[in-house]
């Protein structure tokens, strides 16, 4: 009877070939994929060295006539130059500012490309949903911030945080109760970070302070609490009534205590007596704290002895400290005070002797790992 | 015709700026990082560089110091343009010696102006 196996070595010897073929074929195709990348790149380039006149000389057009003869330049692009010009605009236009970033999403408009591109914030895609949210916001095109808007909603996590900058770049004040408001519905799953809608609103700017104002006014914790950081942030003086209110009477600590440190960053010396009334043991020690750093700030030395007294009786660790920082921000009076409790106050010794050496002051946490 | 010494490692505006200033006139010589730009400007002698700051290599702020500690390179103007928009940035770049600064993003169209003023005031 013959062997039905075949001999071991010619089978170690077929399998190293195919082996060796496999590898070849994979180096092969690999060096065929990168040669086509590197043609592919070239002839980008290429393309991109042909267009940039182009794109230099949309922002120079200062009239019809240079629209017509544009439209006409535009007109006869090949598709791969159209996409090229595209890219490049795209990529150009959140480096500049002014009438030529103007000038260059006008052209991406005749193009019809941010038409094109806006159909994609319905796609079933995440991926081409996130990519038009991103284009849209770094051209800043607001036509479109109400599908924006929608997309706060989106199941996926990248395209709703891509939307939230995308409105704060835009920066359209009408797009702010949306913002808020949306911190107030939280969605299973869908969440937002609310540092994120706070910062786009902040983007936004001044021109948005009546919408902030009334969610500080009528919405929930989580958007009055951002609508107070705002204001604060925005330098709205106008605003100041308002944060007197919540400081006194909204029912969130949270809200309070960011009502404080906006009035502090408004610096306005006529709400130091509202600051200094929560400095009190029945206030929550968030607001204690937040009420401490006001004063500070605003430099109203009439609070020294309010502060003084934080420092020496208060149960919690933080506020004590918050008071001496404070104190020290105040100048003499404070360092007076300072000097006289350094006996008895550990903390008052400590922010003195920071003080008095000139050096930065450290932050709030490392005062507290401070050694007493 | 000025030479205008153009170091940024931003290709998008080293291109930009490189058509704009050769269609008012000028010669341009491009460098991508901070060391590369030093050589550059010992080589050729500009006539005013534009500087980023956040580079390779060597940063624009150190190109800065380099220029005017350097007898030759002392008075050549520099404009400072950059994405660092702080107060104390803006502090920190006039006191390394640049003559201007321009914040990211910019108009190209007042870039230009300042490169103008810069160089009439040269006498280039």
């Amino acid at each position: 009877m013959s062997n039905a196996w075949p001999d071991p070595l010619l089978l170690m010897a077929a399998v190293t070939a195919a082996v060796v073929l496999m590898m070849l074929v994979a180096v092969s195709v690999g060096a065929v994929l990168r040669a086509r990348r590197h043609r592919a790149a070239a002839r980008r380039e290429r393309l991109a060295t042909t267009i940039r006149p182009l794109i230099s000389d949309a922002m120079d057009i200062a009239d019809g006539a240079g629209s017509v003869a544009m439209d006409h330049a535009l007109r006869a692009l090949s598709r791969s130059a159209g996409e090229t010009l595209d890219d490049l605009v795209v990529a150009l236009v959140p480096k500049l500012r002014g009438t030529e970033r103007k000038l260059l999403v006008e052209l991406l408009r005749r193009r019809g490309t941010i038409e094109r591109v806006a159909r994609d914030l319905t796609s079933r895609s995440p991926r081409r949903r996130l990519s038009a949210v991103e284009f849209l916001g770094a051209v800043d095109d607001g036509s479109h911030a109400a599908a924006l808007v929608r997309l706060l909603d989106d199941r996926d996590e990248a395209v709703r945080l891509a939307a939230i900058r995308a409105l704060g770049r835009i920066g359209l004040p009408e797009a702010v109760p949306a913002l808020l408001g949306r911190l107030d519905r939280p969605e299973p799953r869908r969440e937002l970070p609310r540092h994120a809608v706070t910062m786009a609103v902040l983007r936004c700017g001044s021109g948005s302070a009546d919408h902030v104002l009334q969610s500080l006014r009528h919405g929930g914790a989580a958007s009055r609490l951002a609508a107070a950081q705002v204001l604060g942030w925005l330098g709205e003086l106008g605003a100041a009534p308002e944060l007197r209110d919540a400081l006194a009477h909204d029912t969130s600590p949270d809200v309070r205590a960011a009502a404080a440190e906006a009035l502090g960053r408004l610096g306005v010396p006529e709400t130091a007596a509202d600051l200094v009334v929560c400095l009190d043991e029945p206030h929550p020690a968030l607001v204690r704290v937040a009420a401490a750093t006001a004063l500070g700030l605003i430099g109203d030395t009439a609070s020294a002895t309010g502060l003084a007294m934080t420092l020496c009786t208060d149960a919690d660790l933080r506020v004590r400290l918050a008071a001496a920082q404070a104190m020290a921000r105040l100048g003499g009076p404070g360092l007076s005070a300072l000097r006289v409790l350094s006996p008895v106050s550990p903390h008052a010794r400590e922010v003195l002797r920071v003080t008095l050496a000139g050096t930065p002051e450290p932050p709030f946490g490392a005062l507290l790992r401070t050694p007493l | 015709m000025s030479t205008i010494a153009l170091v940024d490692d931003d290709r998008d505006i080293c291109l930009l700026l490189e058509l704009k200033l050769r269609a008012a006139g000028h010669e341009v010589l491009v460098e991508h990082d901070g060391e590369a730009g030093l050589a550059m400007m010992r080589d050729r002698r500009p006539d005013l560089v534009i500087l980023d700051w956040m580079m390779p290599r060597l940063s624009g702020l150190e190109v800065c110091l380099a220029v005017r500690d350097d007898a030759e390179l002392r008075e050549l103007p520099i404009i400072l343009l950059t994405a660092k928009a702080q107060e104390a940035d803006v502090e920190r770049g006039l006191s390394a010696g640049a003559d201007d600064y321009v914040v990211k993003p910019f108009s190209p169209r007042e870039l230009l102006s300042r490169v103008e003023a810069r160089l009439r005031r040269s006498g280039t």
